[in-house]
């Protein structure tokens, strides 16, 4: 029940925070598809935040198509067809690297450097887990 | 979405005291269901506010309605449906709290003895002690409990987490949270630990000069009220639309908006201005809009 | 500093100043006999709320904790209250032809003083002041042929060794410290009635109050604790209580004059008719400062106390009228001034009984005078519950304003029942005043309940 995490006073609104985090929930697999999720009251008790913010953030997911509604049994995460599962990472992924990006440039690095950044990290971590 | 009911409507409500004009043409209305919180600075009126709607104080002129009734004549079932909490105590401090929630519930003709044990016993209340003998928290908790039990659909809590510790603050956020998933049940709370309302609030109403001058979904209010960085390419400064307040410096500037205007900004970007977008906590947005 | 502090609330000023008035035009304008009694009696009065109004407040500096961080504050103290006992022994000075009388007066208010203050201070010392309050009693049964002038005079004699006795009891009262929960607890309660002029100690909780005072509320407070719980809510689960019970249980105040007080009184009033009955006739007259004194504290406590009570639950009154029991129009409003008007009619109904009573045993006034006295006790209850009404019909808070006026109102009454004994023969339902005054007032009393209750319509 624990899955989820906020934090009321940052400026981003609750219902957003919600969103973006089961949004990456569904994408990395955490959810799997056809698995409930809890119900908007479990949520909203468990969190201490308002029934109808849950609602929204749920309301929104099921807009965008990671979410079903079923009748009486309340939320599942929805089957997604692999292309536009893969569509969505990469959508997610490219709108961090942007932000990445700007922090880059705005620190005065380039792009290279920012690459080989990239690389290293990636191979320790690879080695991190071998 | 079905259009929810309004269960209080204010239009023109004036009050002073002596010379002092504390709520001034004051109009407002809240809909069945919203979680409100009202903000307002030390002696605003917010007190005021909510106790002239419930008719607990005159007011000097205005009209004010709850659930469709006129609040001088409400009948004994929208009486049974609205709660209070009063900021402070004023409950008759020689009785022992069992001996106040027999007292209390002769008033009403609905009343939940289930909901007074269960919450006595969560919140850990010596109900053989007298509400003189309790320490502020737990009377307050009493209020509480007394404002609860016969089951209201308004509720109208007057600074409920003011006496309360955090651990007891969070147990009664809880119990908002239980009724405010009931759709039916609209609550209205004046605060100024903005923390609270971030939480459990879905609305946020300011009071300031005697007039609510900010009333929005909070969500909205958070997505609206940013604080934009600007820097410069040359040094020409640029308007920006709905400005609170505007900082100039060397490189740029640093403004805070009241509402975002998504046109000016991708104009902006073509243009090649660097604009970035910081969310403010309420707190912060708080400050800003009472200024 | 010190001076104002322990002499602080205008009321009490104005009071004393009225008396003083009082006292100086019963010395130079009546040169009878019997005056000098009445001249003593003020004077003693007089004395009595002086010294009671400083001893209340004297914890307030000795105990505060600018005492020990203050230099010479204690001789500062100590100093201050010379000067106030001075001035609290001027009116003395109007006995003054008669030296010895004068001398031996100033003796008896030093002890009357010292007591007082040793009783706020310790609660046993009480056991003296009822000594000095009986004693002329005593003398008087006991040792008939001691005159009260040789009696003045033995005090006057002693008046250098109290004296001595008396700067060595304010040697130790100013490095007082002892008894810190007890004189805790007397501060707390003057903190309270000193910002209000008025002592209301309704703001303090009852477990902070005295023990004696808490026993005397919670006898009042239990009876509607009983109420409370006599119907068992299971067999009949609404309205139980009577829309009025419930309003009374509202208006129910640690001050409030409850059944106790009624039946405490009436105690009282029997024990001293008990007393009047078996010592001899010709003692009768040191009752009369009692009787006459009785009658006055309980319209004083039983009116004005009602009144404050109220005021303070204002709110709280406001909202239980909000609530579904009184949902049809004006129901609160009906029950609200039935219960006030019944409380107030009670009161003054005992206090007739009383002084019937009373005038049945001591003779000290005949049948013309007492038939004139309960009208105007009874004028008196409307105008009090008239201007109660107006007051909290007000939007405005002219609750101390209110109180003001109840008490000089007080004060007139009591002038004006002596001024009735004086003169036996007036038979006040035929003078003219009265038949135009009484018409007057019920129509005030009839405006404020109807301003009252239109301004409260829900």
């Amino acid at each position: 029940m624990d899955q989820f995490t906020i934090s009321p006073s940052s400026g981003v609104p609750i219902y957003k925070q919600l969103f973006s985090q089961i949004e990456r929930m569904v994408l990395n697999g955490y959810f799997a598809a056809g698995e409930h999720l809890p119900s908007v009251r479990q949520v909203a008790t468990n969190l201490e935040v308002n029934p109808m913010t849950v609602s929204k953030a749920y309301g929104l997911l099921e807009e965008r198509g990671y979410l079903t509604r079923l009748r009486g049994k309340g939320m599942v995460v929805a089957q997604r067809d692999e292309a536009v599962s893969q569509q969505e990472k990469f959508k997610m992924l490219t709108k961090m690297i942007e932000e990445l990006l700007t922090q880059a440039q705005q620190m005065g690095i380039n792009e290279q450097e920012i690459i080989a950044l990239v690389t290293e990290n990636a191979q320790k971590d690879k080695k991190s887990k071998e | 979405m079905s259009i929810s009911k309004t269960i209080i409507e204010i239009n023109g409500l004036n009050k002073s005291y002596k010379k002092e004009q504390v709520l001034n043409e004051l109009s407002w209305q809240v809909n069945q269901g919203d979680v409100v919180g009202l903000l307002g600075k030390n002696g605003a009126g917010k007190s005021t506010l909510l106790k002239s709607l419930l008719n607990i104080e005159e007011i000097d002129s205005g009209e004010i309605t709850l659930f469709g009734e006129q609040y001088q004549q409400l009948s004994a079932q929208t009486k049974g449906r609205i709660g209070y909490v009063p900021q402070e105590n004023d409950e008759i401090s020689w009785l022992s709290v069992s001996d106040l929630i027999k007292f209390k519930r002769q008033f009403y003709h609905q009343w939940s003895d289930e909901k007074v044990a269960e919450l006595i016993e969560r919140w850990d209340i010596n109900a053989k002690k007298t509400i003189a003998e309790l320490s502020p928290g737990q009377v307050q908790r009493v209020l509480i409990i007394l404002a609860l039990a016969p089951m209201p659909e308004l509720i109208v809590f007057d600074e409920p987490a003011a006496a309360l510790d955090p651990a007891a603050r969070r147990e009664f956020l809880k119990e908002i949270v239980t009724l405010a998933s009931d759709e039916n049940i609209t609550i209205v709370f004046s605060t100024h630990i903005v923390s609270d309302l971030e939480r459990v609030a879905n609305k946020v109403a300011i009071l300031e000069q005697g007039k609510i001058c900010y009333f929005d979904d909070l969500d909205t209010t958070k997505e609206n009220v940013v604080q934009l960085t600007i820097r410069y390419t040359n040094e020409v400064e640029i308007e920006v639309p709905n400005v609170l307040r505007c900082k100039k410096h060397q490189q740029g500037q640093n403004c805070i908006v009241s509402k975002l205007d998504q046109n000016w900004l991708t104009k902006m970007q073509s243009q090649g201005v660097e604009v970035t977008v910081t969310p403010m906590g309420l707190e912060d947005i708080f400050l800003e809009l009472t200024l | 500093m010190m001076i104002s502090t322990l002499l602080s609330g205008w009321i009490h000023r104005s009071f004393l100043a009225i008396f003083v008035i009082i006292a100086v035009g019963v010395r130079f304008f009546m040169h009878e006999e019997p005056k000098v009694h009445l001249l003593y009696t003020l004077i003693a009065f007089i004395s009595f709320i002086m010294f009671l109004m400083v001893a209340t407040r004297l914890p307030l500096l000795t105990h505060s904790s600018m005492a020990r961080l203050l230099p010479h504050y204690q001789q500062k103290l100590k100093n201050s209250l010379i000067i106030i006992w001075i001035v609290a022994l001027l009116p003395s000075l109007l006995v003054l032809p008669d030296i010895v009388m004068g001398l031996g007066f100033v003796s008896v208010l030093i002890l009357m003083a010292i007591i007082f203050v040793a009783m706020i201070y310790k609660p046993i010392f009480q056991v003296f002041f009822w000594i000095l309050f009986f004693a002329p009693l005593g003398f008087d049964y006991f040792a008939p042929d001691l005159a009260g002038k040789s009696i003045m005079t033995a005090f006057a004699w002693c008046l250098p060794l109290i004296l001595v006795f008396a700067n060595y009891c304010l040697n130790k009262l100013i490095q007082y410290r002892g008894n810190t929960t007890h004189v805790g607890r007397l501060i707390a309660m003057m903190n309270v009635s000193m910002e209000k002029t008025l002592a209301v100690q309704e703001n303090v909780s009852l477990h902070e109050r005295t023990k004696f005072s808490q026993w005397w509320s919670n006898t009042n407070f239990d009876y509607y604790r009983q109420l409370l719980n006599k119907n068992k809510p299971e067999k009949n689960p609404n309205k139980e209580l009577s829309n009025k019970q419930l309003i009374a249980i509202c208006c129910q105040g640690v001050n409030s004059f409850g059944r106790s007080a009624y039946l405490l009184w009436t105690c009282a009033i029997g024990v001293i008719c008990l007393l009047g009955l078996i010592v001899d006739e010709s003692y009768h007259r040191f009752f009369t400062t009692l009787v006459t004194l009785i009658p006055v504290m309980i319209v004083g406590t039983g009116t004005i106390a009602v009144f404050q009570i109220i005021q303070n639950k204002k709110s709280f009154l406001a909202r239980i009228a909000q609530t579904p029991r009184f949902a049809t129009p004006s129901s609160f409003t009906n029950s609200f001034i039935t219960y006030v008007i019944l409380n107030q009619v009670t009161l003054y109904i005992f206090i007739s009984v009383l002084v019937g009573a009373m005038a049945l045993i001591f003779h000290h006034i005949n049948l013309n005078t007492y038939t004139n006295l309960l009208l105007v006790l009874a004028l008196f209850c409307l105008v009090n519950l008239t201007m109660m009404f107006f007051s909290w019909a007000a939007k405005q808070d002219h609750s101390n304003k209110v109180v003001w006026v109840m008490i000089i109102g007080l004060i007139s009454l009591v002038a004006f029942a002596m001024l009735l004994k004086e003169n036996e023969n007036i038979e006040l339902m035929f003078s003219m005043s009265f038949i135009f005054v009484c018409p007057l007032i019920i129509a005030l009393f009839g405006y404020s309940l109807s301003r009252y209750s239109k301004l409260k319509v829900s």
